[in-house]
């Protein structure tokens, strides 16, 4: 017989020595793979519209090469907020990637979104596009229209000339993002 | 769309509006969370271990020469997936508070006493059999400001990443017989059916003769439910 789930809790307020590294920032794609870099910026926003300056965001870029699991950390990459809510990446493009159906998926990455008083992880996407145009994609096909756009990440010129994408996570209220469930 | 799902289980997970826990109020979503069939997206995730190494000694991790104080205890479990397999070479991530209920953290004024040979961080990945195991000290109870005298049972944050980005889970570990337990809004979140799982077990074989304290906790992994069904098919 298997075991009930281990429940989630809160992360809590004091975890930023704990989890946080400036350089984990820092999605990198594995040696064989193209890695355009580009940046992904954002707040965390609360109900109020306030920055959540105490919220641990996390990045998954799945890589189509590497179906299961990518060494060393490629891929993946954490921020913590700032006292305006801001959270900054750096990680190579996300590129297509493959579905159950025969679409493939718009370049995507999962974003992770924890902090004191969220009591699980919360799971979105963030879709960079060029313009706010809502991608053909067979996860989006799934979201209310009206609430599509919560997942686009639209450019924003370019820091360092590396292009910039914008990322805004919004928790609760007026353009809530929307979160998936698994 | 819309329904519950493995990883959201409500007879499992907390709720994320919890207001009993002040902290939920402004920071749950009030739209439905949107059921996702996982895709390779969701279906894998990073291994950890070349970028954050193994630390997992809480008692002499601090760069001091000096031991940390405190009660010394073993925490000690294994990691499985939905299925019961072991998850083997994860990252499981512990923060906790000093023996006095303070962490090192500036946001942390409690009046109770830092200790100097104590940082409270941790890490270790899981060995092939999917079994973690940290040396710590007993961490103290503390208060907070969600309600008068509100007071945090002793706890042990845990962070582990599984086999999927959709397994990843943030919990916190508590010790068995701790009066605080039906005080704490955040365990309380839990459904009652779940709570227990979040609470260590004393176990004497862990237990080192002469040195420390053992005590097992288990993590199962959620993993992603059952295929949502078409949209076209949802009224
Ligand atoms: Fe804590």
């Amino acid at each position: 017989m298997t075991a009930g789930a281990t429940p989630s809790q809160t992360l809590g307020p004091f975890f930023t020595d704990a989890l946080v590294d400036p350089g984990l920032a820092r999605a990198t794609a594995s040696p064989d793979a193209e890695a355009e870099p580009m940046r992904l910026e954002g707040r965390v926003l609360d109900a109020d519209g306030s920055g959540v300056d105490d919220a641990l965001v996390e990045l998954w870029r799945a890589d189509p090469d590497h179906p299961d699991v990518t060494g060393d950390g490629h891929g993946w990459a954490r921020s913590a907020t700032d006292a305006e809510g801001g959270y900054r990446f750096w990680l190579p493009r996300p590129r297509p990637l493959p579905h159950p159906s025969a679409r493939e998926q718009a370049p995507h990455v999962v974003v992770l979104v924890l902090a004191r008083g969220i009591l699980d992880v919360l799971l979105t996407r963030a879709y960079p596009v060029e313009e706010p145009t809502v991608p053909d994609d067979p996860v989006l096909r799934r979201v209310p229209a009206e609430r599509r756009g919560t997942l686009l990440a639209v450019r924003d010129g370019e820091v360092d000339d590396v292009p910039r994408y914008r990322f805004d996570v919004r928790l609760q209220g007026p353009g809530e993002t929307v979160f998936f469930a698994l | 769309m819309n329904r519950p799902s493995g990883r959201r289980d409500p007879a499992t997970f907390p709720p994320y509006l919890h207001p009993p826990y002040a902290s939920t109020v402004a920071r749950s979503p009030r739209e439905e969370l949107v059921a996702l069939e996982a895709t390779i997206s969701e279906r894998s995730g990073p291994r950890l271990s070349g970028r954050l190494p193994e630390d997992a000694d809480l008692t002499r991790n601090a760069g001091t020469a000096g031991e940390a104080i405190g009660e010394r205890i073993i925490v000690t479990g294994r990691v499985v997936d939905a299925a019961g397999t072991p998850v083997p070479h994860t990252l499981v991530e512990v923060w906790q508070a000093n023996a006095a209920g303070r962490y090192i953290h500036q946001r942390d004024d409690h009046a109770a006493p830092l200790d100097p040979n104590f940082v409270g961080i941790g890490r270790c990945h899981t060995d092939a059999d999917g079994v973690y195991r940290f040396t710590t000290i007993r961490p103290g109870a503390y208060p907070w400001r969600n309600h008068p005298n509100a007071w945090r049972p002793a706890h042990i944050h845990l962070s582990v990443f599984g086999p999927t980005i959709a397994s990843r889970l943030v919990t916190q570990m508590y010790f068995p017989g701790d009066p605080l337990h039906a005080l704490d809004p955040i365990l309380s979140a839990v459904p009652a059916g779940a709570r227990q799982r979040l609470v260590a077990r004393y176990d004497h074989d862990v237990t080192v003769p002469e040195w420390a304290l053992g005590y097992r906790f288990d993590v199962v992994l959620a993993g992603p439910g059952a295929t949502p069904p078409d949209p076209g098919t949802t009224p």
